[in-house]
C-alpha cells in the first residue's frame, strides 16, 4: 500500500471509530495544501487546508508568545460542528470536522493516536508532498 | 493621531515579510511555514506578519498578508479599517498577481486607503521592462518606485511617503 492510502485507511478507520460523529476529516502540509482530505464539498478541502495552515501557525506565535510549548492541538466550537486540529509531527496537520454533540473525549482519544500513526508515515522517505 | 494601519500585501515572492521584518522596531510577529510544493521559496507566510515602526512620531502598525491566492481568505480580514497599503510586486512577475490586484483595489475603494506601490526583484529583469502588473497599478497607484525589500532605508523612505500623505 502507498502512503497515501496509508492515511487514507488511517482516516475512514478513525470514522468508523466514533461512528457518525466525524463528518470529514482533512490532511494538511504546514504550507497550506491538501494531502489527503474526506470532506464532502466541492473544493472545500483546498479553502480548509489553507485555513488549517493559519490556524496552525497563529497557534504557534502563541504557544510561542506564552512559553507553552510547541502546540499540540487546537479546537474550534461552533453551534453546529466542532474543528479539532492535531498535529501530525512536523509534517501535517490532521483536521477533523465533528458533529456539535459528538463525544469529544472519543473523538481527541482516536483522533490523537491516528495523528501520530499519520506523523510517521509523512516522515517516512517515501511520503507523498502536497 | 493614533497608530496608523498599513497593509503590507501584494503577489507571493514579493518580499512582504522582509519588509516587515526589516522595519519593525519591535513585537514582530510572524507565520512563516515550510514550503512543500515546488518554486523558489522555502518558507512561505500562511497567516500574517505584524509589526509596529514609528516614523517621525506616527507609530505606524504594519500588517503583512500572506501573498498566496490560496490564503485569499485573510487579505480582507487583514485589510479592514486600513489607513493605507504597500503594494509590492516582484518585477520578474514570480507569481501571478490577479487576485492581490482586486484585492488592492476593493482596499482603495472600500477603505479609501491610499496605495503606494514599490516594485521588487527589479535586479532580475532588464531595466527598461515594466511588467503589466505595473500598469494595472497606475491608476489606484500614489507613488510607484523600484525597492529592495532588504534595504531597511528604501522600505522606510517608501512607508514615510505614505505616512506623510495620510498625515497632511
Amino acid at each position: 500500500m502507498s502512503t497515501l492510502e496509508n492515511i487514507d485507511s488511517i482516516l475512514s478507520n478513525l470514522e468508523s471509530a466514533v461512528p457518525g460523529q466525524v463528518e470529514g476529516t482533512v490532511i494538511a502540509s504546514g504550507d497550506g495544501f491538501v494531502i489527503t482530505d474526506t470532506l464532502r464539498g466541492e473544493g472545500e478541502a483546498e479553502e480548509v487546508a489553507a485555513m488549517v495552515a493559519t490556524t496552525m501557525g497563529v497557534s504557534t506565535r502563541m504557544t510561542d508568545t506564552l512559553d507553552a510549548g510547541e502546540v499540540q492541538e487546537t479546537s474550534i466550537s461552533g453551534e453546529d460542528r466542532s474543528i479539532f486540529l492535531y498535529r501530525a509531527g512536523g509534517e501535517g496537520v490532521l483536521g477533523v470536522v465533528a458533529t456539535g454533540d459528538a463525544n469529544v473525549g472519543m473523538i481527541h482519544l482516536q483522533a490523537r493516536e491516528a495523528a501520530q500513526e499519520i506523523a510517521s508515515l509523512l516522515s517516512a522517505p517515501s511520503a507523498p508532498s502536497a | 493621531m493614533s497608530a496608523l494601519k498599513i497593509v503590507v500585501s501584494g503577489p507571493a515572492c514579493a518580499g512582504k515579510t522582509t519588509f516587515v521584518e526589516g522595519l519593525t522596531d519591535e513585537g514582530l510577529v510572524s507565520t512563516e511555514e515550510r514550503t512543500t510544493g515546488a518554486g523558489g521559496q522555502t518558507t512561505t507566510t500562511v497567516g500574517l506578519d505584524y509589526g509596529r515602526v514609528q516614523i517621525d512620531d506616527q507609530s505606524v502598525t504594519l500588517f503583512g498578508t500572506p501573498g498566496q491566492a490560496r490564503f485569499e481568505y485573510l487579505w480582507d480580514i487583514l485589510g479592514e479599517g486600513a489607513d493605507g497599503c504597500v503594494f509590492l510586486v516582484p518585477a520578474d512577475g514570480a507569481s501571478t498577481a490577479n487576485a492581490s490586484l482586486q484585492f488592492v483595489r476593493r482596499l482603495s475603494r472600500e477603505e479609501r486607503a491610499p496605495v503606494v506601490v514599490g516594485v521588487t526583484r527589479t535586479d532580475l529583469v532588464p531595466s527598461e521592462q515594466s511588467t503589466d502588473v505595473q500598469e494595472q497599478l497606475q491608476p489606484i497607484a500614489w507613488r510607484i518606485e523600484e525597492i529592495d525589500p532588504r534595504d531597511h532605508a528604501q522600505c522606510r523612505r517608501l512607508l514615510a511617503g505614505l505616512v506623510r500623505l495620510l498625515r497632511d
